[in-house]
């Protein structure tokens, strides 16, 4: 007789025994439980059938189908943003500072703002000359600041790729939102906002342009 | 086929160059298992075929993105999943899913299916699924992934993945059972004669 814990075992092997990345042991102790219960051959058969299946549903297709578009893409950005740097003649850094030192041609009101400048870098080399150099007071920083922890619950947010930083810091203003981690592997950004208002910053994130795809992360349970 | 990490990383250095020959040849290599996995979960052809662009274009303008974590394809689907979600999203698409009833325990009548290996009624219950399932069935069994590869792609934990395929399975078979009864087929045990 097939006892519950058995059975749901086998069942939560079934799907990697079929597709083969079951482990060695695991994969054992599941084949001698298909010898000492012949009845479990059955779902095994299902499962295999319903793996050809899915494998037989997509069509066979040329590997290049939809290349010419990403191509033809590819080119048309690459036009657009060559085309601006062409007519826009940037001026170089040397030519940029002599035209700031040009609006000012040494005038009185250039020369007193040069000195309180010259007074201010004073005072403050004394203060930092005036600190201890011992590197054992050196203090150390957290980006966290007090090292507080949320716990959650959190928003994962992938903005879109053609997001400006100014997007993304806008629609979190609005939202009431904190970064909190990212971006991770998929660009994804984590984003914390009080629970009681995780629902609504949720959907208006949705409805954000800037914003691809939102999912809540639910609180961590305490010790986790 | 499935470039190691080791090529990956030297083809998307190259995309970083703007190598075309480079992202082509990741286009190539890729291109079928984007467009099998979209096309499982969304079902449309034409869509599909954008999401395995919109895929690639991402991969051109952000090569940086993949850190090595995983294996490439596996990280590959992730990005199509995000294209997916947008777009369905955009296009306010909806799923009619199956009603899942209890499980069954009638283990002869799973090998009277299996045997009879019933094409377009497999594929009917399939497309009945929740996109989430359908999925999830997709990277098992069509992709081969590991319970970790999964959990990654679909970004939930193992346990939510075994959830999801053990219902998913079930309610195939709760639809194939009906399907059955809608051709006559009241008692189970008439397909051994069928």
């Amino acid at each position: 007789m097939l006892n519950q814990d058995i059975r749901q075992r086998f069942d939560e092997m079934l799907p990697w025994y079929v597709n083969g990345t079951l482990e060695q042991e695991s994969r054992q102790w599941f084949e001698g439980q298909l010898s000492a219960h012949p009845e479990l051959r059955s779902e095994l058969s299902f499962t295999e059938a319903l793996r050809d299946r899915v494998q037989a549903a997509v069509p066979t297709l040329a590997p290049d189908i939809g290349l010419d578009t990403l191509m033809r893409r590819i080119n048309s950005e690459r036009q657009s943003s060559q085309a601006p740097r062409a007519r826009i003649a940037t001026p170089t850094l040397r030519e940029r500072i002599a035209n700031f030192l040009e609006g000012f041609r040494f005038s009185p009101a250039f020369a007193t703002a040069a000195a309180v400048i010259a007074v201010q870098a004073g005072v403050i080399g004394a203060l930092v000359v005036g600190q201890s150099t011992d590197e054992s007071e050196y203090s150390t920083f957290r980006s966290s600041g007090d090292g507080q922890i949320v716990s959650g619950p959190l928003l994962e947010v992938a903005f879109s790729a053609d997001a400006r930083e100014r997007d993304i810091r806008g629609v979190l203003v609005r939202v009431g939102g904190m970064l909190a981690g990212g971006p991770g592997q998929f660009g994804n950004y984590v984003v914390y906002v009080p629970a009681d208002r995780i629902a609504e910053a949720a959907r208006i994130l949705e409805s954000d342009p800037a914003v691809e795809a939102v999912s809540i992360i639910p609180a961590s349970e305490p010790g986790r | 086929m499935e470039f190691d990490n080791a090529k990956v990383f030297e083809l998307l250095k190259a995309v970083g160059q703007g190598s075309e020959a480079a992202i082509r040849e990741l286009y190539t290599t890729y291109s079928r298992r984007i467009y099998a996995f979209a096309l499982h979960r969304i079902g449309d052809p034409g869509l599909a075929e954008e999401i395995v662009v919109d895929t690639m274009h991402e991969v051109w303008k952000r090569p940086d993105r993949f850190r090595g974590e995983s294996r490439f394809s596996t990280w590959l689907l992730g990005v199509a999943r995000y294209k997916i979600l947008t777009a369905q999203r955009s296009r306010g698409t909806d799923h009619d899913e199956l009603d899942e009833e209890l499980p069954s325990t009638d283990a002869g009548a799973f090998e009277v299916l299996a045997q009879k290996q019933r094409r377009e009624g497999v594929q009917h219950c399939m497309g009945k699924l929740s996109d989430e399932h359908r999925e999830c069935l997709h990277l098992v069994f069509f992709e081969g992934m590991s319970l970790k590869e999964v959990a990654e792609v679909q970004d939930a934990p193992e346990n939510t993945i075994k959830t999801r395929l053990f219902h998913a399975r079930q309610k195939i078979k709760n639809c194939l059972r009906l399907l059955m009864q809608s051709e006559g087929i009241s008692d189970i045990g008439e397909l051994d004669n069928a």
